[in-house]
Formats: structure tokens, C-alpha cells, sequence
């Protein structure tokens, strides 16, 4: 179970709303590489972890990552709540406008809505883990182009945590392999199935 | 202020609803309040990164230490911030016994509550 906190993560204070950072800033929400993706990967992969320190780090990771989805729609939030209709007209955020207001709807920066095929669950750890480790260069990689694209110190500055946040998780994804391989017997030293095929023997 | 994309007439509410028993125009105001969640978000932010650290390392001495450290200063502050400020981080925290402040103060993603 989860139990809601009343405070974000890392704190967010936007002073100018601005339409095309917005536009930018929501493939975090619900892009191919965004928060929305990344708990939901981690919080379902867990269930058939066959190693409790592993399942312990998706879960916590998983967590965190609804921490940062929470971010990432405070930021689109505070953009674009106080737009007028004429700020708003001629940007490329005019398209999302229409359907959704301000409201905050997770898409991709191109328009396409969330999906889960943008997730993986395979029910084979180390599988999955390779997955979990491209997600999380993938979501830095996103990162470091959305500042690329945005000047506002705002927006950078929350948007800089959530990208050390990937390094760091990348780096846990590393142990929980490493934790996995080496339980690995010479049977398995090419590191396929460690759990399934082991109880099928 | 009325949202701009907002009705502006509010949700329509019965009589019953209209009681002003929990209604808190300064929650989350207080710049000591401010001061104290704007803290513990440090403080959380270290567990977290600690907790991490401690599902890969749980062996580590330092880690540990840090993390009970941690974990003494963050309860602290949330019986302090529901205590004094009427700001309960969880609705599990809530200490008045004649209001109920969890929708009192600002939500974490407005502009005010940061």
C-alpha cells in the first residue's frame, strides 16, 4: 500500500508561465521516457523478483518515481495555470489547449497519449533489469534535451535534480545486477533465466 | 483569486458543508512552517538517497548510522509541523482533536505551497 505525503520530492516555484516550455517539459509526464513509465515499470516488475534486496530496490526506486511524476506535473502546472487564451494561441501548446485545457494530461512532447508499451515486464530479472538500466540513461538523455531547449533557472533547477536522480538510480540498477549475476551457478554463467529455468530442472 | 479556468461559481455544496470548522485561511503561511517543511524535504531527500544506498549496501555501518540520524530528525519535524503548524504530512498525522487539517494548507504542487 501507499500512504500520500503532502510535499513534493524536490520543491518547485515557477514564477513565469511560459506555453512552450510546458510543451517540452510534458514528454516527462507522458513521454516514451517518462515518470508515468518509470513507475509503472518498476512497480510491476517486482512481483517476480526472485531476490529480496532486488525486489527491495524496485519497490523503493518504483516509489520515488511517483515522486518525480508529481514533479514533473507540478512544473506543467505552474507554466500554464495563469496563461491567457492569447498567450497561448499560435504556440505549439495550443493543440494540447484544446483538448485539455490546463489541465494536466500525460502525452508526449509530440502529442501521442501515455501507453505501457513504453513499458517492459518480461518476468525475467535480469531481463528486466537491462531494461530498467536503459530506461533510466534513457530519461537522462530527455533530460539533458529539455535543457538544452529551456533557459528559465526555474524550471531548470527542478529539472536538473530529476536528471541526477536517473544517475543515481542507474547506478542501483547496477548493484541489483551485479546482486543478481552473482548468485548466478555455472549453469547459468551466461545469465539466462536464473529463475525460471532453475525450477524447471 | 478566482482561476481563470476554473467555473468561478465553485462546487455546489449543501448547507451541512458550509460549517467553518476546519477552515484555516493562514495554514502553510507561517514562514517558520515554511521554513520547517522546506527542512524536512532535505531531510526526506537524504533518506531516500540513504534507503537506496542501504537496499543495495545493507551493511554498511556509516549508512546505517545516517539513516537513523535522519530518521530521528524527520519525526521531529512531522509531529512539529502537525503540532504547531497544522500541517500534517500524511492524513495519519493530524493532531487537532476539533478540526481536521489535512485540506487546510496549500497542495505541493501550487506556486504558494513551495
Amino acid at each position: 500500500m501507499w500512504i500520500y505525503e503532502k510535499k513534493l520530492e524536490y520543491p518547485v516555484k515557477i514564477k513565469n508561465p511560459n506555453p512552450q516550455i510546458a510543451q517540452v517539459i510534458i514528454s516527462q509526464l507522458g513521454g516514451p521516457d517518462g515518470e508515468l513509465g518509470a513507475s509503472m515499470r518498476y512497480l510491476h516488475q517486482r512481483y517476480s523478483s526472485p531476490d529480496s534486496k532486488v525486489t527491495g530496490i524496485l519497490t523503493d526506486i518504483g516509489t520515488e518515481e511517483l515522486a518525480h511524476l508529481e514533479i514533473v506535473a507540478a512544473i506543467l502546472h505552474q507554466l500554464t495555470k495563469n496563461l491567457t487564451p492569447d498567450q497561448i494561441a499560435g504556440t505549439p501548446f495550443a493543440t494540447y489547449f484544446v483538448d485539455h485545457t490546463v489541465g494536466t494530461y500525460p502525452v508526449a512532447a509530440s502529442g501521442v497519449p501515455f501507453d505501457m508499451k513504453y513499458v517492459g515486464v518480461k518476468g525475467d530479472i535480469i531481463t528486466d533489469l537491462h531494461e530498467d538500466l536503459a530506461a533510466e540513461q534513457k530519461a537522462r538523455t530527455t533530460y539533458d534535451n529539455i535543457l538544452r531547449l529551456v533557459d528559465d533557472p526555474d524550471v531548470r533547477d527542478p529539472i536538473k535534480f530529476l536528471r541526477e536522480r536517473e544517475i543515481v538510480h542507474y547506478q542501483r540498477f547496477g548493484d541489483a545486477l551485479r546482486m543478481v549475476q552473482d548468485k548466478l551457478d555455472s549453469k547459468n554463467f551466461y545469465a539466462i533465466n536464473p529463475s525460471y529455468d532453475r525450477k524447471n530442472k | 483569486m478566482v482561476d481563470r479556468y476554473s467555473n468561478g461559481r465553485g462546487m455546489g455544496r449543501s448547507s451541512l458543508g458550509r460549517s467553518s470548522c476546519g477552515s484555516c485561511n493562514s495554514c502553510g503561511d507561517n514562514s517558520e512552517c515554511k521554513k520547517m517543511l522546506a527542512y524536512l524535504q532535505k531531510v526526506e531527500f537524504s533518506m531516500i538517497d540513504t534507503i537506496l544506498y542501504l537496499d543495495a549496501y545493507p551493511c554498511s555501518a556509516e549508512a546505517l548510522k545516517y539513516y537513523y540520524k535522519l530518521k530521528e530528525e524527520r519525526a521531529k519535524l512531522i509531529d512539529a509541523l502537525s503540532k504547531k503548524c497544522n500541517m500534517p504530512i500524511t492524513s495519519f498525522d493530524n493532531a487537532s482533536t476539533d478540526a481536521w487539517s489535512w485540506t487546510d494548507a496549500p497542495w505541493p504542487w501550487e506556486n504558494a505551497a513551495n
